[in-house]
């Protein structure tokens, strides 16, 4: 790692512009950290409009199949270095949406997550805790997950078409189950 | 009220009382278009929505028709029980055009059939190949388990990369 890589780091953790993709419940909790009563401009992040001027993609809440279609396509949009927060516990595991049809479970395993924020909401204190976090990664050049999107892209890829792009029936006992009725 | 509950009791429907604005009419399905057609004629002219109960233990498929009449301030809920096994109905979409669009979204997620309705293509779900998803006898645990919860190694013979500490 020269000089430069670390100048260039330092000032990348200082201004940092944040696209939201408010899928759920989550985006509720932006509002108050964006204005004046947590105002996360003073840590160097404002919100963008479009993914491609874009360097932090936070995905606040469940994402439903479609939703992650979508989700997939404003990640390959941004620029690298670009990083991805994971907000809320319907990132992580899939939360109250843990058994249902069509909410995916786990954030990661489709494009790569630098930071979860726990929680079922998450206040902004945890958001603001994460931004900065972010950024202590980011000046130490530890926060490399779009590195790993390009080099393990076939597994990504895989895990996404497993669920997007589906060509037979999941469950293979369909014929007993529909006999009940 | 008590007048229509009247006039629908006379009609060999049941029917009954929920509350201060609000009855209920059990009818069969070969009456379904009949007995909303009168209620239409009685002033309950705006169609609230369209759902559907599966009550998997009699085989039966309930579709619940809610109706509003803002000149009387009631509300009547239409109800009539389909097969399970062979779940046709006809569509109401000559009464109200609104009706096609829930009537959509009952095919999809339960698999009737509403014959005349000219848009039964599906509505939210993507590319989807297993039965209806709302039904009772769909297992969404087990499709959950099945689509997302996969083990990271065991997936296309892929290594998959380390995960971020």
């Amino acid at each position: 790692m020269s000089e430069w890589t670390e100048i260039v780091d330092y000032f990348r953790g200082r201004s940092m512009w944040m696209l939201h993709y408010c899928t759920g419940c989550g985006a509720i909790e932006l509002p108050p950290t964006m204005t004046s009563r947590w105002d996360m401009e003073r840590f160097g992040i404002t919100p963008m409009a479009t993914p491609r001027q874009a360097d932090i993609l936070l995905i606040t809440g469940y994402l439903a199949i479609k939703t992650l279609k979508r989700v997939i396509y404003t990640y390959e949009q941004m620029q690298a270095p670009k990083w991805v927060l994971g907000f809320g516990s319907c990132t992580i595991n899939g939360g109250i949406y843990w058994d249902s049809y069509n909410v995916i479970e786990r954030l990661d395993k489709y494009i790569p997550v630098d930071i979860y924020i726990a929680g079922c909401m998450p206040r902004p204190e945890a958001i603001l805790d994460a931004f900065v976090k972010l950024k202590e990664m980011v000046q130490k050049g530890e926060a490399k997950g779009y590195e790993k999107y390009v080099k393990n892209y076939d597994w990504y890829k895989a895990n996404q078409d497993r669920v997007l792009k589906r060509t037979s029936p999941v469950l293979k006992e369909i014929e007993k189950v529909t006999k009940i009725g | 009220m008590a007048d229509i509950l009247d006039e629908i009791k006379s009609m060999d429907l049941k029917a009954s009382r929920l509350g201060e604005w609000e009855f209920e009419v059990f009818t069969p399905k070969d009456r379904l278009a009949s007995t909303l057609s009168y209620l239409k004629s009685k002033g309950f002219k705006a169609f609230m929505g369209l759902s559907c109960v599966d009550w998997i233990a009699e085989g039966n498929f309930e579709l619940v028709y809610i109706l509003q009449s803002y000149d009387l301030g009631l509300e009547a809920i239409v109800k009539t029980k389909i097969p399970r096994q062979r779940p046709v109905i006809e569509s109401m979409g000559p009464l109200w055009k609104l009706c096609e669009v829930y009537e959509r979204e009952m095919h999809e997620f339960f698999g009737i059939e509403f014959t005349g309705n000219p848009n039964l293509k599906p509505f939210f779900l993507e590319n989807w190949l297993d039965i209806p998803p709302l039904r009772k006898d769909f297992d969404t645990l087990a499709f959950s388990e099945e689509l997302f919860e996969f083990k990271e190694d065991e997936t296309h013979g892929i290594e998959s990369p380390k995960r971020i500490e």
